[in-house]
């Protein structure tokens, strides 16, 4: 079944669909406490994020030296640097190493450049077994269909249907699958074969350290550590814009990071990886591969969107955004949902449908305030939304309705009595009941909430009214 | 290695310096002194031992006191259920190990008991290099044992990065048991990695470890 192609139609069809917006319920308050608890013990956090925020500035400012940087490093560790400009190149570099490789079975961690370039699929054409490893992503993988959010994966999946997919995928009989713990066991279970059997590993990277040539992972599963220093060859899949100067600034951004994703000071797992194991070591594999994918990033680097390229990750935006918490991530038809997903995602493909997404939003501004490195997502969008007006002429009903808005919002005598008298109306048809059940023309909207009808008059009214009394006051003074 | 727009490394590169329009004289020590000074914006910590305690149980991490390594031994058993099949750190190799069922395969291992490189106050993190300890006695087993002698914790990070612990292939920062929220924003304990994580606090500050003299 292929979705609907507007954005507006998905979104009815999420609103309609009571698993997700069960499991939206959940999501919604467990992030946005999680992360206020976390930042109101941590008195600094303001500190931290200008901090954040300077390191990602400071990094795509140097970027070229500070990508030769880490590619040298990383070819005198006796690892490799791989270029990829499109998705296709970098499906084609992983696909060439394992081959080179004799791989037979992938193991792979979260990786969302891995996502962007439907690797999965790729990788499977190509007659090689790709496992997910990361619980969200193997979730997905046996549901067939892409993450719903940009750090839990599978956030749309209630345990009653997790639950399903495991029963069809592990022949499991009649075992007891109720609790969240049973679901964590069976999964822990089937994938620790893999991660002992796996010919490659693949993983994205957090960050990307230049001064070492390291890669920066962040897991709380610690799946990720399995899936890179097991197999005998590891691959990250990430791209350029991840590269940061040093060691101290990955730890600014550590700082900010997990406090924003997950209201955890830190992750269960950091790990730093910088190229193959080395003379007296424990362990770890025998050839190490970092492909970088540009993907029209150079393009967002040299645009007035500059700073979408500092994000890094977390899920905050999305979480915390009206939009994202009622609709769900497929709603957004892009491995990147929410705020970030709704500039990025233009930026990245280009599609024509992409146009609807910045128009995805009420901008209430939330987004922004919860940024850790505060980018300026609202103001992003706008720009996007000016762009597509430019460039792509809006549908002749849309630009007559705007063009009569205009001339009438230019003529305020006539404004202030129109606006009047549609409050006036609604206030009358919404007088019993102090809301409106339905409406003409708006009868989707009305079929899952009432409008509150119009309590008096109009705002400016008001004001009017309050700013006569004030003076009034001030009068008799 | 010169720019080349004849493949994909002189093209990205190349499209990069057109945007930053980094100089072609730009090095990476330039690049690291315009790194802002690495004076602290952050308060000080000045109890680093509460502060690590107090993360670190946070974390989900169970906290014993040490007096003196050969105590490890005897404490354990109490720790443990019975019958665990224990991997350990070369580094440990010397206490008195005769009461356990011991095995080299960390995937058979059900316990790991190593010793760790550095410890953080400021989130109760433990640093493992895989100079010292192989990564899948870190990940593999169902309970992972550290032992952290005081005089390796640190304030911050970056006192780690500074006493040179970034030249091995393998960095583990860990901060806690392995943990999941994958399913329905439910936190479980013990997803792929250890479910329990024993950190015993060392005291060594009078006396250094025979490995730290
Ligand atoms: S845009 Fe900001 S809040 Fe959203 S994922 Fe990126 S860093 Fe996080």
């Amino acid at each position: 079944m292929s979705a609907p192609q507007t954005f507006i139609a998905r979104a009815g069809g999420a609103l309609d669909d009571s698993q997700l917006q069960s499991a939206l319920a959940k999501a919604r308050s467990g992030f946005v406490d999680k992360r206020a608890t976390a930042i109101a013990a941590e008195p600094d956090f303001e500190t931290m994020r200008d901090q954040a925020r300077e390191v990602r500035q400071r990094s795509l400012a140097n970027l070229a030296t500070c990508l030769e940087q880490f590619e040298q490093q990383v070819n005198a560790a006796g690892g490799q640097v791989h270029w990829a400009e499109s998705t296709d190149d970098l499906r084609r570099i992983v696909i060439d190493i394992c081959e080179q490789a004799g791989a037979k079975t992938v193991t792979k961690g979260k990786s969302m450049v891995g996502e962007e370039a439907a690797l999965n699929e790729a990788l499977e054409q190509a007659g090689l077994t790709p496992w997910e490893t990361d619980l969200g992503e193997y979730i997905i993988q046996l549901a067939h269909e892409p993450p719903s959010h940009i750090v839990a994966p599978a956030l749309h999946k209630t345990r009653d249907q997790v639950a399903e997919l495991f029963r069809d995928a592990h022949a499991l009989g009649e075992r007891d699958l109720g609790e969240v713990r049973a679901l964590v066991d069976e999964a822990r279970a089937v994938i620790r074969e893999r991660f002992l059997s796996a010919d490659v590993g693949i993983t994205g990277a957090n960050l990307l350290i230049a001064e070492t040539g390291t890669a920066a992972l962040v897991t709380n599963e610690g799946n990720g550590d399995l899936t890179a220093r097991l197999p005998r060859t590891h691959i990250i899949t990430t791209s350029f814009d991840r590269v940061v100067p040093t060691w101290e600034d990955a730890s600014k951004i550590f700082r900010v990071l997990a406090r924003s994703a997950t209201g955890q000071p830190i992750t269960a797992y950091t790990s730093f990886f910088s190229g193959p194991r080395a003379e007296g070591e424990q362990d770890g594999p025998e050839s190490f591969h970092v492909v970088l994918l540009d993907n029209h990033r150079t393009e967002i680097l040299d645009s007035e969107f500059r700073e979408m390229l500092h994000c890094i990750r977390c899920g905050a935006c999305m979480n915390h955004c009206p939009v994202y918490q009622s609709v769900g991530g497929h709603t957004y038809d892009s491995v990147y949902p929410g705020p970030m997903g709704a500039v990025l995602s233009p930026l990245l493909r280009g599609y024509a449908q992409d146009d609807e997404l910045p128009n995805a939003s009420s901008f209430c501004g939330r987004c922004e305030e919860v940024c850790p490195v505060r980018i300026p997502l609202p103001g992003l969008m706008r720009k996007l939304r000016e762009r597509e007006m430019v460039q792509e002429k809006p549908p002749w009903l849309t630009r007559r309705m705007l063009a009569a808005f205009g001339w009438l919002a230019q003529r305020p005598v006539l404004y202030r009595y129109l606006t009047g008298a549609g409050t006036r109306v609604l206030a009358t048809l919404g007088r019993r009941r102090g809301a409106l059940r339905s409406l003409p023309l708006a009868s989707a909207w009305t079929a899952h909430r009432d409008l509150p009808a119009p309590q008096g008059a109009s705002f400016q009214l008001r004001w009017a009214r309050a700013q006569r009394k004030a003076e009034g006051e001030r009068g008799d003074a | 290695m010169p720019s080349n727009s004849d493949t994909a490394r002189g093209r990205i590169l190349g499209r990069i310096r057109a945007a930053t329009g980094e100089a072609a004289s730009h090095n990476f020590a330039a690049v690291m002194s315009s790194c802002p000074s690495r004076e602290r914006a952050l308060a000080a910590i000045d109890d680093p031992v509460g502060e690590f305690r107090e993360r670190a149980l946070g974390n989900g991490i169970e906290l014993f006191d040490l007096p003196a390594l050969p105590g490890l031994c005897a404490d354990l058993p109490t720790r443990l259920a019975d019958a665990i099949k224990l991997a350990r750190d070369g580094r440990l190799a010397h206490l008195d190990w005769s009461a356990f069922q011991l095995t080299e395969d960390t995937t058979d291992a059900s316990c790991g008991v190593v010793l760790a490189d550095g410890g953080i106050a400021e989130t109760g993190t433990l640093l493992f290099t895989n100079r010292s300890v192989a990564s899948g006695l870190l990940f593999l087993v169902d309970h992972l044992v550290a032992v952290l002698p005081l005089s390796r914790l640190v304030c911050r990070q970056e006192d780690l990065w500074k006493a040179g612990h970034c030249n091995a292939s393998a960095v583990h920062l860990v901060s806690g048991p392995s943990r999941t929220a994958d399913v329905e924003q439910t936190i479980q304990i013990g997803a792929h990695g250890p479910r329990r994580l024993l950190v015993y606090l060392l005291d060594d500050r009078a006396q250094p470890l025979e490995m730290d003299r």
